[in-house]
């Protein structure tokens, strides 16, 4: 059973302040960059890679692309196939064309407005698909040229960021998560473990995404669990 | 380089459209859509008769449904990657493997040269050292293998993954 530590506030390494936070049930240490605190120190080459970054890796709404560009292929090639047979004189049958006109021709526009609010509904959720830049498909990485933009997998970092907290002495499991703004690192240890050991996991994954490089990933939260027995 | 836009484009233009018609129904039926009858049919007799009558509209409705259809197929493809990939390029793979002779277990290992610049994707294991990986792909490897298959200033893009 996983029980809950004493809430920490430390100081990790020396080149980045470091602010703490406290969370009801776990030990927690936020490492934050002397850049994300002040702005304006010397961010603008980072901030500069990250958009060309982002620019390249946002999501190509490849899957929402794929399904409206079958629909729309499939229904009109069928719809044209039908109305050329009905004028030849052998209907297909594939699509009720008939049956659609004889509907619009006894429909009136009142009686549309839940179809028709429907239409606007999907044609916004289309449009929002098109205009919102969304999240990168991959975490972009700092490179020195600006032709080159190297982005790592989300998995793929989680698992180098694992693989570094998992490294300290005295650390049983390591779990990461990526969030939006931080990423979250939780440990679970055995019971009769100290706060240093909470220092020593944020220097250890602060150190591996330094040396990766990853562009705005943001800070970093341990979270200690200690193991009862 | 930049991300592919056709999709955001197509689904911009079909959103934009579907939005319209059904602002236009809406409209229509609150009797809002200036000075046009609300109550009026969907599709009026006298439109109804006339396309009985004269067949010629219809071709014209099948012929731009069929330019349609063939417009969303090619959308289709070129968003599968048809044209877009780019070739896969040996060279490459091979000197990117011999750049990073030193990283144990690199798997998934291709290059690939498009039209739009050059497309590279490893894999690592967990315990290797990605900075070292990504230091060496940027200052290094990425500009010998633009020098030698394509040119210095091709733009490219790098996927890294880390596996268990």
């Amino acid at each position: 059973m996983l029980a809950s530590g004493p809430v920490m506030f430390g100081q990790i390494g020396g080149g980045g302040a470091v602010r703490a936070i406290g969370a009801p049930c776990t030990s927690v240490v936020v490492m934050t960059t002397l850049q994300q605190i002040l702005p304006g120190a010397a961010v603008t080459p980072q901030r500069t890679g990250l958009r060309r970054a982002s620019r390249v890796l946002r999501p190509a709404r490849t899957l929402p692309g794929a399904l409206v560009s079958l629909t729309l292929a499939a229904a009109s090639a069928a719809t044209a196939a039908e109305v050329v047979s009905g004028l030849l004189g052998a209907p297909l049958g594939w699509v009720p064309v008939d049956d659609a006109v004889k509907l619009a021709s006894r429909t009136t526009w009142p009686e549309l407005s839940q179809t028709a609010l429907s239409l606007v509904a999907v044609g916004t959720l289309m449009l929002l698909l098109a205009a919102v830049p969304g999240r990168c498909t991959l975490v972009p990485v700092e490179t020195s040229d600006p032709l080159i933009v190297v982005g790592i997998t989300r998995s793929g970092l989680r698992r180098t960021l694992r693989a570094a907290a998992q490294q300290v002495a005295g650390v049983d499991r390591a779990r990461v998560r990526l969030r939006r703004r931080t990423i979250e690192v939780t440990v679970m240890t055995s019971a009769e473990s100290s706060g240093a050991m909470l220092r020593q996991v944020g220097t250890a994954v602060g150190d591996r995404l330094a040396g990766v490089g990853t562009l705005g990933t943001g800070e970093v939260v341990v979270r200690l669990r200690r193991r009862d027995g | 380089m930049r991300q592919y836009a056709g999709n955001r484009v197509g689904l911009a233009l079909v959103g934009a459209t579907l939005a319209g018609l059904g602002a236009y129904a809406w409209l229509r039926g609150q009797d809002r859509f200036f000075d046009l009858p609300p109550n009026a049919r969907v599709l009026p007799g006298h439109v109804h008769r006339s396309l009985a009558d004269e067949p010629w509209p219809l071709w014209a409705l099948a012929s731009a449904l069929l330019f349609l259809s063939l417009v969303a197929l090619r959308w289709l493809l070129l968003c599968l990657g048809w044209g877009r990939r780019g070739d896969s390029s040996g060279t490459g793979t091979a000197m990117l493997f011999v750049g990073l002779k030193g990283v144990e277990g690199l798997g998934r290992v291709r290059v690939r040269v498009g039209t739009d610049g050059l497309r590279i994707g490893l894999t690592c294991p967990s315990p290797s050292d990605v900075g070292a990986v990504v230091s060496k792909l940027d200052q290094d490897i990425v500009g010998r293998i633009r020098r030698e298959i394509v040119d210095d200033d091709a733009p490219t893009v790098v996927r890294l993954h880390v596996r268990r």
